[in-house]
């Protein structure tokens, strides 16, 4: 689903953010991606999102060389890959279900479907009683699980969280890796990216370990 | 109506009213930008006016010159009888027509003038020529008319012949300045409407930025995010335009009769008349042009920055 072959990434600062990395994540994986803070995991995820291009070496997801895409073609990419952030980057002046119903809407789907989606993603994150709410009322949990409805709704291949459950408490981040668990089940492929390794513990999947841009462990395969 | 059309219109319809919300959620500062605009459109759009109607004027003057032929006075025998010499010039291929006016009517015309009636009545007796007015076959050609003004006054019995058209070269002159200032302050509109709608536009992006960056996470396309600019920009040229042509009338009508008088001053029926619908919907349509091509511009700039790099 998604393989880096050889991919370096420099900054126009000279920065080295990545170098030489290559990996294949198979369709329905679960993986994290781990490393000190500027290891290069939010560099990594960005280029995955389209964010960002390679320096060097390719990024193919799906199949699809993301250094070809051009104009509408990024957008309707982006269509297919459900991005978390850490910092949620919700919009304050729209209601929970207005911002869950954005990917969705840029995407021209008809209201009525659009209403519908949306139910499902925040019933399927426990919030859909707060749906007509303004993030700003809710908790920092609360906010990051309209984050991750936002980021499924339009049913996405790939599901990247950079650091979702950075500012939670274990027990809110442990639900919230249980959301992400359940996406995985529907053959939805998953990476997230943190520095908790307490999850790592409790959860049997992939690691791809960053350490000053390099791979150190991981599959190295491609 | 099929599905693909309904949902593009109910799009735009639906930016259309989010922009239109935005606009009223901050009155003052909307109302102010589109009475910049209008009083920018206004401008050109009041001189525009007063120099067409002073050009329907002038252009029939310049285009329709005449001579005035002061004939000898009295009753000598060597003069001839006005009416049938201006038969006579008739059959000159280059006059197209003759219009007699004799002492009396000229002293009747003078007579209804204002302030002339006292000063007639105390003349001992009618000391106007008889005037035929020449219309020459020339036209504009302005030499041919003024060689023809000269034969005539050599002609035997004419006093004068005066052709007077000075005056008029000097007004056509003038309306030409004023056509061409009209172009300047239009000219000058559209640099003020672009750089009011870029700089309204550049703020929207600013207060909207973090809005324009998920947009683009989550798979917005470029036209998906310049649409409401778009919209901004339309809409604030639309109301700005609105307003002008209401301002320009309002204008037009505060200087009506002042106008009036003092056309009638010079004898003249000329008035100034309003913008028609056909021009206001010309000159809404240039400002909303400009309006898009401006937001357009400044969106794009800003759309530069989203490119993956």
């Amino acid at each position: 689903m998604i393989r880096f072959s050889q991919v370096s990434k420099r900054y126009p600062s000279g920065h080295e953010a990545l170098s030489h990395v290559s990996f294949t994540l198979v369709k329905g994986s679960f993986t994290f991606l781990t490393g000190h803070s500027g290891a290069g995991k939010s560099t990594l995820l960005k280029l995955i999102s389209l964010s960002e291009l390679a320096t060097r070496g390719q990024v193919l997801v799906a199949d699809k060389n993301l250094a070809r895409l051009k104009g509408n073609r990024i957008a309707a990419y982006r269509r297919t890959i459900g991005t978390v952030f850490q910092e949620h980057k919700l919009l304050h002046d729209r209601t929970v279900e207005d911002n869950v119903a954005l990917p969705l809407v840029v995407a021209g789907t008809d209201h009525s479907e659009t209403q519908r989606r949306v139910r499902a993603a925040l019933d399927k994150v426990g919030l859909l009683n707060k749906a007509r709410r303004y993030p700003i009322t809710l908790s920092g949990g609360e906010q990051q699980r309209v984050g991750i409805a936002r980021a499924v709704v339009g049913r996405p291949q790939v599901i990247l969280a950079d650091e979702p459950t950075g500012n939670l408490d274990p027990a809110l981040a442990d639900e919230i890796m249980q959301l992400f668990l359940q996406f995985n089940q529907v053959d939805i492929t998953v990476l997230i990216a943190t520095h908790d390794y307490r999850h790592l513990e409790r959860i049997r999947c992939g690691v791809l370990a960053l350490s000053d841009g390099r791979l150190v462990s991981g599959e190295q395969d491609a | 109506m099929p599905k693909q059309i309904s949902v593009w219109l109910s799009r735009h319809l639906q930016v259309l009213f989010d922009t239109l919300g935005r606009l009223c959620k901050t009155p003052v500062t909307s109302v102010m930008t589109i009475l910049v605009l209008a009083i920018a459109i206004t401008l050109p759009m009041i001189l525009y006016k007063i120099v067409d109607s002073l050009e329907s004027v002038t252009a029939n003057w310049i285009d329709n010159p005449r001579i005035s032929l002061f004939l000898e006075s009295g009753t000598d025998a060597d003069n001839p009888d006005p009416v049938e010499f201006g038969q006579k010039l008739l059959q000159n291929p280059k006059i197209e027509d003759v219009q007699y006016i004799s002492p009396e009517q000229g002293l009747a015309e003078f007579y209804n003038l204002d302030g002339f009636a006292e000063a007639i009545e105390a003349l001992p007796s009618n000391p106007l020529p008889p005037l035929l007015i020449v219309v020459p076959a020339t036209g504009r050609d302005n030499d041919a008319t003024i060689i023809l003004a000269d034969e005539l006054e050599n002609m035997q019995g004419v006093d004068t012949a005066v052709y007077d058209q000075q005056w008029l070269n000097r007004l056509a002159a003038i309306v030409d300045l004023f056509q061409r200032g009209v172009l300047v302050l239009a000219c000058l509109m559209g640099i003020g409407i672009v750089l009011v709608i870029s700089n309204t536009v550049r703020l929207g992006i600013i207060n909207r930025a973090a809005e324009i960056e998920i947009i683009d996470q989550v798979g917005g396309t470029h036209a998906f995010i310049r649409r409401p600019f778009l919209y901004a920009g339309a809409l604030h040229c639309f109301f700005g335009a609105l307003f002008a042509w209401g301002m320009t009338n309002m204008t037009l009508y505060l200087l009506a009769s002042p106008v009036s008088r003092l056309a009638s001053l010079y004898e003249s029926d000329f008035m100034i008349g309003w913008i028609s619908p056909g021009i206001a919907l010309i000159v809404t349509a240039v400002a909303i042009s400009l309006g898009l091509l401006a937001s357009r511009f400044t969106v794009d700039r800003h759309l530069r920055k989203l490119k993956p790099g």
